[in-house]
Protein backbone atom coordinates (compact mmCIF):
# COMPACT_ATOMS: atom_id res chain seq x y z
CA UNK A 1 0.00 0.00 0.00
CA UNK A 2 1.28 3.28 -1.16
CA UNK A 3 2.11 6.28 1.81
CA UNK A 4 -0.03 9.11 1.66
CA UNK A 5 2.09 10.81 0.19
CA UNK A 6 2.58 9.32 -2.58
CA UNK A 7 -0.98 9.42 -3.11
CA UNK A 8 -1.54 12.74 -2.60
CA UNK A 9 1.41 13.56 -5.08
CA UNK A 10 -0.90 11.20 -7.44
CA UNK A 11 -3.92 13.45 -6.65
CA UNK A 12 -2.56 16.83 -6.35
CA UNK A 13 0.32 17.20 -9.32
CA UNK A 14 -0.49 13.63 -11.31
CA UNK A 15 -4.13 14.21 -12.33
CA UNK A 16 -5.28 10.66 -11.24
CA UNK A 17 -8.15 12.12 -8.90
CA UNK A 18 -10.08 9.23 -8.90
CA UNK A 19 -7.45 6.47 -8.57
CA UNK A 20 -6.10 8.10 -5.61
CA UNK A 21 -9.47 8.74 -3.83
CA UNK A 22 -10.15 4.67 -4.07
CA UNK A 23 -6.90 4.32 -2.75
CA UNK A 24 -7.52 6.26 0.48
CA UNK A 25 -10.47 4.68 0.45
CA UNK A 26 -9.04 1.51 0.53
CA UNK A 27 -6.36 1.81 2.92
CA UNK A 28 -8.39 3.75 5.70
CA UNK A 29 -11.91 2.56 5.23
CA UNK A 30 -11.69 -0.60 7.67
CA UNK A 31 -9.93 1.77 10.04
CA UNK A 32 -12.29 4.48 9.88
CA UNK A 33 -15.57 1.75 9.63
CA UNK A 34 -14.08 0.27 13.46
CA UNK A 35 -13.87 3.90 14.62
CA UNK A 36 -17.34 4.94 13.81
CA UNK A 37 -18.83 1.55 14.68
CA UNK A 38 -18.01 1.52 18.32
CA UNK A 39 -19.23 4.83 18.75
CA UNK A 40 -22.51 4.28 17.10
CA UNK A 41 -22.30 0.52 17.56
CA UNK A 42 -24.98 -0.37 14.69
CA UNK A 43 -24.15 -1.72 11.40
CA UNK A 44 -26.45 0.12 9.18
CA UNK A 45 -25.91 3.88 11.32
CA UNK A 46 -21.94 3.43 10.85
CA UNK A 47 -22.20 2.53 6.93
CA UNK A 48 -24.14 5.40 6.26
CA UNK A 49 -21.87 7.47 8.36
CA UNK A 50 -18.88 6.02 6.57
CA UNK A 51 -20.48 7.23 2.74
CA UNK A 52 -21.40 10.57 4.21
CA UNK A 53 -17.31 10.76 5.33
CA UNK A 54 -16.19 9.73 2.03
CA UNK A 55 -18.46 11.82 0.16
CA UNK A 56 -17.08 14.89 2.37
CA UNK A 57 -13.62 13.58 1.83
CA UNK A 58 -13.72 13.96 -1.91
CA UNK A 59 -15.47 17.00 -1.78
CA UNK A 60 -12.58 18.79 0.09
CA UNK A 61 -9.58 16.72 -0.79
CA UNK A 62 -9.12 19.56 -3.12
CA UNK A 63 -8.35 21.93 0.17
CA UNK A 64 -6.46 19.60 2.11
CA UNK A 65 -3.22 21.22 2.70
CA UNK A 66 -1.07 18.78 4.38
CA UNK A 67 -1.28 20.82 7.63
CA UNK A 68 -1.89 17.38 9.63
CA UNK A 69 -1.81 14.05 8.30
CA UNK A 70 -3.97 12.62 6.15
CA UNK A 71 -5.12 10.07 8.57
CA UNK A 72 -6.30 12.55 11.60
CA UNK A 73 -7.56 14.57 8.67
CA UNK A 74 -9.92 11.58 7.82
CA UNK A 75 -10.74 10.55 11.15
CA UNK A 76 -11.51 14.53 12.10
CA UNK A 77 -14.49 14.08 9.30
CA UNK A 78 -15.25 10.57 10.59
CA UNK A 79 -15.21 11.49 14.33
CA UNK A 80 -17.55 15.14 12.45
CA UNK A 81 -19.78 12.85 10.93
CA UNK A 82 -20.30 10.43 13.81
CA UNK A 83 -20.74 13.26 16.19
CA UNK A 84 -23.62 14.88 13.87
CA UNK A 85 -25.43 11.65 13.62
CA UNK A 86 -25.37 11.31 17.50
CA UNK A 87 -26.36 14.49 18.29
CA UNK A 88 -29.33 14.11 15.79
CA UNK A 89 -30.53 10.98 16.88
CA UNK A 90 -30.64 12.65 20.82
CA UNK A 91 -33.11 15.39 19.05
CA UNK A 92 -34.92 12.59 17.87
CA UNK A 93 -35.29 10.27 20.62
CA UNK A 94 -36.43 13.93 22.92
CA UNK A 95 -39.06 14.85 20.78
CA UNK A 96 -40.47 11.29 19.17
CA UNK A 97 -40.45 9.61 22.61
CA UNK A 98 -42.35 6.53 22.14
CA UNK A 99 -41.68 6.24 18.64
CA UNK A 100 -38.08 6.74 18.76
CA UNK A 101 -35.77 4.13 17.34
CA UNK A 102 -33.00 3.00 19.97
CA UNK A 103 -30.09 1.81 19.26
CA UNK A 104 -29.05 -0.51 22.33
CA UNK A 105 -26.53 -2.05 23.26
CA UNK A 106 -28.90 -4.99 23.34
CA UNK A 107 -28.86 -4.40 19.50
CA UNK A 108 -25.19 -4.57 19.17
CA UNK A 109 -25.20 -7.92 20.51
CA UNK A 110 -27.43 -9.19 18.14
CA UNK A 111 -25.67 -7.71 15.52
CA UNK A 112 -23.84 -10.10 12.87
CA UNK A 113 -21.00 -8.06 12.94
CA UNK A 114 -20.37 -8.28 16.99
CA UNK A 115 -18.03 -10.42 17.53
CA UNK A 116 -17.41 -10.14 21.17
CA UNK A 117 -17.65 -12.25 24.37
CA UNK A 118 -20.25 -11.00 27.54
CA UNK A 119 -17.79 -9.53 28.98
CA UNK A 120 -16.57 -7.28 25.85
CA UNK A 121 -20.19 -6.72 25.68
CA UNK A 122 -20.77 -5.09 29.41
CA UNK A 123 -17.77 -3.00 27.84
CA UNK A 124 -19.86 -1.78 25.16
CA UNK A 125 -23.00 -1.17 27.38
CA UNK A 126 -20.89 1.26 29.63
CA UNK A 127 -19.08 3.26 26.97
CA UNK A 128 -22.52 3.63 24.90
CA UNK A 129 -23.26 5.41 28.71
CA UNK A 130 -20.41 8.19 28.24
CA UNK A 131 -21.64 11.15 26.11
CA UNK A 132 -20.69 11.46 22.51
CA UNK A 133 -17.21 13.45 22.49
CA UNK A 134 -16.18 11.58 25.78
CA UNK A 135 -16.56 8.23 24.39
CA UNK A 136 -14.62 9.28 21.06
CA UNK A 137 -11.78 10.07 23.27
CA UNK A 138 -12.17 6.78 25.07
CA UNK A 139 -12.03 4.85 22.00
CA UNK A 140 -9.19 6.88 20.23
CA UNK A 141 -7.39 6.15 23.62
CA UNK A 142 -8.24 2.77 24.59
CA UNK A 143 -8.64 1.01 21.40
CA UNK A 144 -6.36 2.90 19.00
CA UNK A 145 -3.85 3.49 21.79
CA UNK A 146 -3.58 7.16 19.60
CA UNK A 147 -1.38 9.97 21.18
CA UNK A 148 -3.05 12.51 22.95
CA UNK A 149 -1.75 15.10 20.74
CA UNK A 150 -2.88 13.21 18.00
CA UNK A 151 -6.29 13.10 19.58
CA UNK A 152 -6.32 16.53 19.91
CA UNK A 153 -6.10 17.39 15.98
CA UNK A 154 -8.93 15.05 15.48
CA UNK A 155 -10.86 16.27 18.05
CA UNK A 156 -9.85 19.54 19.00
CA UNK A 157 -9.20 20.95 22.69
CA UNK A 158 -5.81 20.82 24.54
CA UNK A 159 -3.19 17.58 25.83
CA UNK A 160 -4.45 18.29 29.35
CA UNK A 161 -8.63 18.76 28.31
CA UNK A 162 -8.20 14.96 26.66
CA UNK A 163 -6.10 13.56 29.30
CA UNK A 164 -8.65 14.90 32.30
CA UNK A 165 -11.89 13.49 29.74
CA UNK A 166 -10.27 10.06 29.30
CA UNK A 167 -9.63 9.90 33.03
CA UNK A 168 -13.28 10.48 33.79
CA UNK A 169 -14.61 8.00 31.39
CA UNK A 170 -11.93 5.16 32.74
CA UNK A 171 -13.05 5.69 35.95
CA UNK A 172 -16.94 6.17 35.08
CA UNK A 173 -16.51 2.89 33.20
CA UNK A 174 -14.27 0.44 35.72
CA UNK A 175 -17.39 1.77 37.88
CA UNK A 176 -20.21 0.59 35.47
CA UNK A 177 -17.85 -2.71 35.11
CA UNK A 178 -17.67 -3.27 38.94
CA UNK A 179 -21.10 -2.76 39.97
CA UNK A 180 -22.50 -5.15 36.79
CA UNK A 181 -20.04 -7.64 37.20
CA UNK B 1 -12.59 -6.87 36.13
CA UNK B 2 -9.13 -4.64 34.74
CA UNK B 3 -9.80 -2.42 32.07
CA UNK B 4 -6.54 -3.06 31.59
CA UNK B 5 -6.89 -6.79 30.35
CA UNK B 6 -5.79 -6.83 27.04
CA UNK B 7 -8.48 -9.21 25.93
CA UNK B 8 -11.10 -6.04 26.41
CA UNK B 9 -8.80 -4.03 24.62
CA UNK B 10 -9.67 -6.08 21.70
CA UNK B 11 -11.90 -4.62 18.78
CA UNK B 12 -15.16 -6.47 19.01
CA UNK B 13 -16.78 -6.00 15.63
CA UNK B 14 -16.15 -7.31 12.34
CA UNK B 15 -15.76 -5.54 8.92
CA UNK B 16 -18.23 -7.34 6.90
CA UNK B 17 -16.15 -9.36 3.54
CA UNK B 18 -16.40 -7.07 0.52
CA UNK B 19 -16.97 -4.29 2.38
CA UNK B 20 -14.43 -1.86 0.98
CA UNK B 21 -15.20 -2.99 -2.91
CA UNK B 22 -18.99 -2.51 -2.05
CA UNK B 23 -18.36 1.39 -0.30
CA UNK B 24 -16.19 2.12 -2.75
CA UNK B 25 -19.16 1.44 -5.34
CA UNK B 26 -21.90 3.08 -2.74
CA UNK B 27 -19.95 6.22 -3.14
CA UNK B 28 -19.20 6.50 -6.53
CA UNK B 29 -23.06 6.08 -7.02
CA UNK B 30 -23.89 8.97 -4.12
CA UNK B 31 -21.04 11.07 -5.50
CA UNK B 32 -22.49 11.21 -9.61
CA UNK B 33 -26.22 11.25 -7.66
CA UNK B 34 -24.63 14.28 -5.98
CA UNK B 35 -22.93 16.39 -8.80
CA UNK B 36 -25.81 15.68 -11.49
CA UNK B 37 -28.48 17.34 -8.45
CA UNK B 38 -25.95 20.40 -8.38
CA UNK B 39 -26.23 20.93 -12.28
CA UNK B 40 -29.31 21.01 -12.22
CA UNK B 41 -29.81 22.80 -9.24
CA UNK B 42 -27.78 25.28 -10.62
CA UNK B 43 -30.23 24.98 -13.81
CA UNK B 44 -33.30 25.47 -11.70
CA UNK B 45 -32.08 28.53 -10.06
CA UNK B 46 -30.51 30.46 -12.85
CA UNK B 47 -34.10 29.56 -14.96
CA UNK B 48 -35.92 32.40 -13.48
CA UNK B 49 -33.09 34.91 -13.72
CA UNK B 50 -32.49 33.90 -17.55
CA UNK B 51 -36.57 34.15 -17.96
CA UNK B 52 -37.00 37.68 -16.46
CA UNK B 53 -33.63 38.92 -18.71
CA UNK B 54 -35.59 37.64 -21.43
CA UNK B 55 -38.38 39.16 -21.19
CA UNK B 56 -36.79 42.28 -20.43
CA UNK B 57 -34.87 42.23 -23.89
CA UNK B 58 -37.76 41.25 -25.78
CA UNK B 59 -40.11 44.05 -24.02
CA UNK B 60 -37.13 46.45 -25.08
CA UNK B 61 -36.58 45.16 -28.53
CA UNK B 62 -40.47 45.42 -29.29
CA UNK B 63 -40.36 48.93 -27.59
CA UNK B 64 -37.45 50.29 -30.34
CA UNK B 65 -39.08 48.61 -33.14
CA UNK B 66 -42.17 50.41 -32.32
CA UNK B 67 -40.79 53.55 -31.42
CA UNK B 68 -38.54 53.51 -35.24
CA UNK B 69 -41.95 52.59 -37.12
CA UNK B 70 -44.12 55.20 -35.25
CA UNK B 71 -41.09 57.93 -35.45
CA UNK B 72 -40.38 56.97 -39.16
CA UNK B 73 -44.28 57.54 -39.61
CA UNK B 74 -44.84 60.87 -38.09
CA UNK B 75 -41.93 62.45 -39.92
CA UNK B 76 -43.32 60.77 -42.93
CA UNK B 77 -46.79 62.23 -42.34
CA UNK B 78 -46.26 65.70 -41.12
CA UNK B 79 -42.51 66.53 -41.83
CA UNK B 80 -43.87 70.69 -41.07
CA UNK B 81 -44.61 70.07 -38.00
CA UNK B 82 -40.66 68.96 -36.93
CA UNK B 83 -39.52 72.34 -38.60
CA UNK B 84 -42.22 74.23 -36.39
CA UNK B 85 -41.61 72.79 -33.18
CA UNK B 86 -37.49 74.13 -33.66
CA UNK B 87 -39.12 77.81 -34.47
CA UNK B 88 -40.98 78.11 -31.48
CA UNK B 89 -38.18 76.37 -29.61
CA UNK B 90 -35.54 78.85 -30.79
CA UNK B 91 -38.45 81.68 -29.70
CA UNK B 92 -39.21 82.79 -33.27
CA UNK B 93 -42.91 82.09 -33.04
CA UNK B 94 -44.99 83.44 -30.21
CA UNK B 95 -47.39 80.36 -28.24
CA UNK B 96 -50.31 81.92 -29.63
CA UNK B 97 -49.20 80.38 -33.12
CA UNK B 98 -49.45 76.75 -31.81
CA UNK B 99 -53.21 77.52 -31.76
CA UNK B 100 -53.69 79.38 -34.87
CA UNK B 101 -51.77 76.49 -36.58
CA UNK B 102 -54.22 73.95 -35.23
CA UNK B 103 -56.98 76.40 -36.59
CA UNK B 104 -55.55 76.34 -39.81
CA UNK B 105 -55.25 79.86 -40.44
CA UNK B 106 -52.52 80.58 -43.08
CA UNK B 107 -48.90 79.46 -41.30
CA UNK B 108 -46.75 81.47 -43.67
CA UNK B 109 -48.48 84.60 -43.12
CA UNK B 110 -48.68 83.84 -38.90
CA UNK B 111 -44.95 83.03 -39.29
CA UNK B 112 -43.88 86.40 -41.50
CA UNK B 113 -45.72 88.50 -38.82
CA UNK B 114 -44.21 86.90 -36.05
CA UNK B 115 -40.68 87.99 -37.50
CA UNK B 116 -41.09 90.75 -39.48
CA UNK B 117 -40.00 93.07 -36.54
CA UNK B 118 -37.39 90.66 -34.88
CA UNK B 119 -34.96 89.25 -37.04
CA UNK B 120 -32.57 90.28 -40.53
CA UNK B 121 -34.02 89.42 -43.37
CA UNK B 122 -31.21 87.10 -44.29
CA UNK B 123 -32.63 85.04 -40.85
CA UNK B 124 -36.13 85.74 -41.82
CA UNK B 125 -35.00 83.83 -45.38
CA UNK B 126 -33.13 81.24 -43.69
CA UNK B 127 -36.09 80.42 -41.45
CA UNK B 128 -38.50 80.17 -44.13
CA UNK B 129 -36.70 77.95 -45.87
CA UNK B 130 -37.47 75.70 -43.28
CA UNK B 131 -40.76 75.42 -44.16
CA UNK B 132 -41.67 76.80 -47.96
CA UNK B 133 -41.45 74.52 -50.38
CA UNK B 134 -39.04 75.79 -53.13
CA UNK B 135 -41.04 77.65 -55.42
CA UNK B 136 -42.93 78.92 -52.27
CA UNK B 137 -39.67 80.56 -51.22
CA UNK B 138 -38.83 81.72 -55.20
CA UNK B 139 -42.39 83.86 -55.20
CA UNK B 140 -41.92 85.37 -51.09
CA UNK B 141 -37.96 86.53 -52.82
CA UNK B 142 -39.91 88.02 -55.81
CA UNK B 143 -42.33 89.50 -53.68
CA UNK B 144 -40.43 90.61 -51.08
CA UNK B 145 -39.49 93.92 -51.97
CA UNK B 146 -43.85 94.40 -52.43
CA UNK B 147 -44.11 93.56 -49.28
CA UNK B 148 -41.66 96.06 -48.03
CA UNK B 149 -42.50 98.47 -50.74
CA UNK B 150 -40.16 98.13 -53.02
CA UNK B 151 -40.42 97.31 -56.42
CA UNK B 152 -38.07 95.82 -59.03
Amino acid sequence: MLEDKEILTMYHFEGKEDYAFNLIMRKYSDRLYRHIIKMVQNHDDADDILQNTFIKVWRYLPDFREDSKLFTWLYRIATNETLTFLKKESVKRFFMLSSAKVTSTHQAYSDPFFNGDQIQFKLQKAIKRLPPKQRAVFNLKYFEDLKYEEIAEILGGTVGSLKASYHHAYTKIEQFLKEND
Amino acid sequence: MNLNNEHLKKDPYLVPQSYTDSLEERVRASLHKEESKRSSNILMRLKPALMLALMFGLIGSLGYIASNITDKYIRESNPAEEDIFVLIEEGYLKSSFIYSYYDDIDVQMSLEQSMENNLEDEKINELLELTMAPQELLYYIEHEDKHNGYEY
